[in-house]
C-alpha cells in the first residue's frame, strides 16, 4: 500500500470517527424508540411502532407537545418582533451611546440559561406571577431576545436608512413605512430569527422546568418520564422533539439555499 | 420674469461650531437645471437637504412656490429627492417601485397603471418592469430612481450626486439622458455634484459653492470665462492666477501691474489696491498667432506632454518664479526647454477681486 492510500484510509477513519460521536447518540436514541420489548436496551428486537403508539396516546405528553408549539410560536414571534423594534429604532435614529445600548442587548448570550432561569423565578416571584406557561413564554422572549436582535441588527445598514427616507419624501406615513418599507425589506432575517428562536424554545429545558408547573414542555415532561423509569415511549417522545427540530432546519435551510440573489434583496 | 420657483433666505446650518453654510440667498427660476458644484464639505449636500425637507437651517427661510416650507416635512413639500445610492425598495419590483409615491398619494389603480407604463416608457425599461432591483444594472437602476420621483410630478426634484456610482462611460450618457429628461418633462432640476465637466455638460445655471457660501452662480460659460472669484477660477476647470495691483483706473478698466507687466483689463481697482488676474490655459498662444493678441511675456518651457487634442505645456515666465499653463496645438512646431513668446488677447483677463 502505498503511502497516500494510507494517508487516505486514516482521513477516511477520523471523519467517520467524529461522525459516529456526533451522531451515534441520537442513532441509539432513535433506534430504540423503535424497540418492542419494555427496555430501551440491546438486544434490539424491533422495529416496531408500539412506543410510538404509547407516546401518542399519552394525554400528558400530547398536551405537552401542544405546549411546547404554543411557547416557541409565541416566544418565537415576541422575541423577533421586540429585536426587530430595538435593532430599528438604534439603526434608525442616533442614539446616544447606541454602542453601549447595543452591547447590553447582546451581552446576555453569555449568561447560562440556569443563571437567567433562576433570577426570572426570583424576579417573577416578586411581581406576582406564578409558575405557569406564561411564565416560560415570557422566560424564552428574554431568553432569545438578544439573539433575535443580534440577527436582525447585522442585517440593517445605512442604506436603509435613506430607503426610508424615500419612502417618507414620497409621501408614506411613519406606520406605512414600517408596514410597507422597513418589515418587508427585513423578511429574510426577521424569518431566521424567528425559527431560532422557536427552535431553541422547543428544545429549552432549564427555565421550563423552573418556570412552569402542571403544564408544562416536552422536554420537561421526557426528563419526568425519565426519572421515573426507562422505557422505549421516552426514546419515542424524544425522537419526535428531534424530528420536528429537524423539519424546521431542514425547511430553513431549503428555503435560504434555495433564494436568488443577495440575501437582503 | 416671473417669480421665482426657489428662494433660500439668509440660510444658516451650523453643527456645533461647524458652519456648514452661511447666510446663504439664492433664488432658482421654475424649469431651469441648476447644478450645485463645489468641493466635498462645502455644503452643496446640505442646502441640497434644506430644500428637500431632510435638514432644517439653524436660522433663515426657504419658500417653494411662494410657500414658506421651512419647517414643512420632505412629503408635505412640493419636492422629491433622488438618492446617491438610489434608495430603490429592494423587496419591489421596478413597476412597483415607480408605482410606490402614486399609491401613497392613492391614485386610482387604473390611472396608476398607465402613469407607470409611461414612467417605464419614458426612462426606456418597458420590458423590465416585472424586475427585481438587484436584477438591475446601476445605469439602470438610476433611471428607476428617476422614474419613481418624476412619476409623482414634483414641481423640483432633487439629485444628490446619482452619477457618482457610475463608471464614466455610463455616466457621460446619464448626463445626456438626464438634461433630455429635463427639457422633456419641463421639471426644475437640481442636482448637486463635485465634477465641473458634469456641472458644464449638463447646467443651465452652475452654483459654485465654497465654505458654505455661494461663489458664483450664473450660466455656464460665464461662470467659465468671467469667473467672479478665485475660488470659482480654479474649481471650474484649469486657470493661471496672478497677484497683481492697481496702477491706474478709470471707473471701467484699470491697468494692472502683474509678471505679465503692465496689461489693461476690466473692472475697477483703485489704485495701490491687490487682487488676482487670471486667464485660461487655452487663451495663451505661444507666438503671434491671433490678430488681437498682445505680447504678454517670455517664459522658458519647463514641460510639455501630449494630451491628443492639444499639448499641455507648462512654462516659467523669465525672471520669476511663477508658472503657468498652456495647451499648445500638436502641430505647432515648439519643444521643451526652449524660450517662447506669450502671447493673448488681453479682454480674456479676468480680474478677480476676491
Amino acid at each position: 500500500m502505498s503511502v497516500e492510500r494510507v494517508q487516505r484510509l486514516l482521513e477516511t477513519f477520523y471523519v467517520v470517527i467524529v461522525l459516529g460521536f456526533i451522531y451515534l447518540p441520537v442513532a441509539v436514541l432513535v433506534t430504540f424508540s423503535l424497540q418492542s420489548g419494555d427496555l430501551p436496551v440491546p438486544p434490539f428486537d424491533g422495529p416496531s411502532l408500539r412506543w410510538y403508539g404509547e407516546a401518542l396516546q399519552n394525554e400528558r405528553l400530547l398536551s405537552a407537545l401542544g405546549n411546547s408549539l404554543l411557547v416557541a410560536i409565541t416566544s418565537g414571534l415576541a422575541a423577533t418582533a421586540l429585536g426587530f423594534l430595538a435593532a430599528y429604532s438604534l439603526a434608525r435614529h442616533s442614539v446616544r451611546l447606541s454602542g453601549g445600548v447595543r452591547f447590553l442587548m447582546i451581552a446576555p448570550v453569555t449568561v447560562s440559561y440556569l443563571i437567567i432561569g433562576m433570577g426570572l423565578l426570583i424576579t417573577f416571584n416578586l411581581l406576582g406571577i406564578g409558575k405557569s406557561l406564561f411564565a416560560v413564554i415570557l422566560g424564552h422572549t428574554i431568553m432569545n431576545l438578544p439573539l433575535s436582535f443580534a440577527v436582525i441588527s447585522s442585517q440593517m445598514n445605512d442604506s436603509h436608512r435613506t430607503i426610508d427616507a424615500a419612502a417618507h419624501d414620497l409621501g408614506a406615513s411613519d406606520l406605512q413605512v414600517l408596514t410597507r418599507i422597513a418589515v418587508p425589506m427585513m423578511k429574510v432575517p426577521l424569518f431566521a430569527s424567528f425559527f431560532l428562536a422557536a427552535t431553541l424554545s422547543w428544545d429549552e429545558f432549564i427555565i421550563a422546568f423552573l418556570l412552569s408547573r402542571f403544564d408544562t414542555t416536552m422536554p420537561v415532561i421526557i426528563f419526568e418520564m425519565m426519572r421515573a423509569g426507562l422505557t422505549p415511549e421516552v426514546n419515542a417522545a424524544g425522537t419526535l422533539v428531534f424530528a420536528t427540530t429537524l423539519i424546521v432546519v431542514l425547511f430553513v435551510a431549503l428555503r435560504i439555499l434555495m433564494r436568488k440573489g443577495p440575501a437582503d434583496v | 420674469m416671473s417669480n421665482p420657483l426657489v428662494i433660500c433666505e439668509d440660510i444658516q446650518k451650523t453643527y456645533g461650531d461647524f458652519v456648514a453654510l452661511d447666510t446663504l440667498n439664492m433664488q432658482i427660476e421654475a424649469g431651469q437645471f441648476v447644478v450645485l458644484l463645489g468641493p466635498s464639505g462645502s455644503g452643496k449636500t446640505t442646502l441640497l437637504s434644506i430644500l428637500g425637507g431632510f435638514t432644517t437651517p439653524t436660522t433663515g427661510k426657504v419658500f417653494i412656490d411662494g410657500v414658506d416650507v421651512t419647517n414643512l416635512r420632505p412629503a408635505e413639500r412640493p419636492t422629491v429627492t433622488v438618492f446617491q445610492d438610489y434608495a430603490l425598495f429592494p423587496h419591489m419590483t421596478v413597476a412597483q417601485n415607480i408605482a410606490f409615491g402614486l399609491t401613497m398619494r392613492n391614485v386610482p389603480k387604473l390611472t396608476l397603471q398607465d402613469m407607470v407604463q409611461n414612467a417605464l416608457h419614458t426612462i426606456d425599461l418597458q420590458d423590465l418592469g416585472g424586475r427585481r432591483i438587484h436584477e438591475l444594472s446601476g445605469g439602470q437602476r438610476q433611471r428607476v430612481a428617476l422614474a419613481r420621483a418624476i412619476v409623482v410630478e414634483p414641481s423640483l426634484l432633487l439629485l444628490d450626486e446619482p452619477l457618482g456610482a457610475l463608471d464614466l462611460k455610463i455616466r457621460q450618457q446619464m448626463q445626456d439622458e438626464l438634461v433630455a429628461l429635463q427639457r422633456k418633462c419641463k421639471t426644475t432640476f437640481v442636482h448637486v455634484t463635485h465634477d465641473q465637466e458634469e456641472a458644464m455638460n449638463i447646467a443651465d445655471v452652475v452654483v459654485v459653492i465654497n465654505q458654505g457660501k455661494i461663489e458664483d452662480m450664473g450660466p455656464p460659460e460665464r461662470v467659465y470665462l468671467h469667473p467672479s472669484s478665485v475660488f470659482s477660477a480654479n474649481f471650474m476647470g484649469e486657470s493661471n492666477i496672478l497677484p497683481c495691483s492697481s496702477v491706474g483706473t478709470n471707473g471701467v478698466q484699470t491697468l494692472v501691474r502683474s509678471d505679465f507687466g503692465e496689461l489693461l483689463v476690466t473692472g475697477e481697482l483703485r489704485v495701490g489696491d491687490t487682487a488676482h488676474i487670471s486667464i485660461r490655459p487655452e487663451h495663451l498662444r505661444v507666438g503671434h498667432t491671433a490678430q488681437n493678441d498682445q505680447k504678454i511675456c517670455d517664459a522658458k518651457l519647463v514641460s510639455m506632454r501630449f494630451q491628443g487634442a492639444y499639448r499641455r505645456a507648462v512654462a516659467q515666465i523669465d525672471g520669476t518664479s511663477t508658472r503657468l499653463h498652456l495647451r499648445i496645438k500638436p502641430e505647432q512646431e515648439i519643444t521643451a526647454s526652449e524660450t517662447a513668446q506669450i502671447y493673448a488677447n488681453p479682454e480674456d483677463f479676468v480680474l478677480l477681486q476676491r
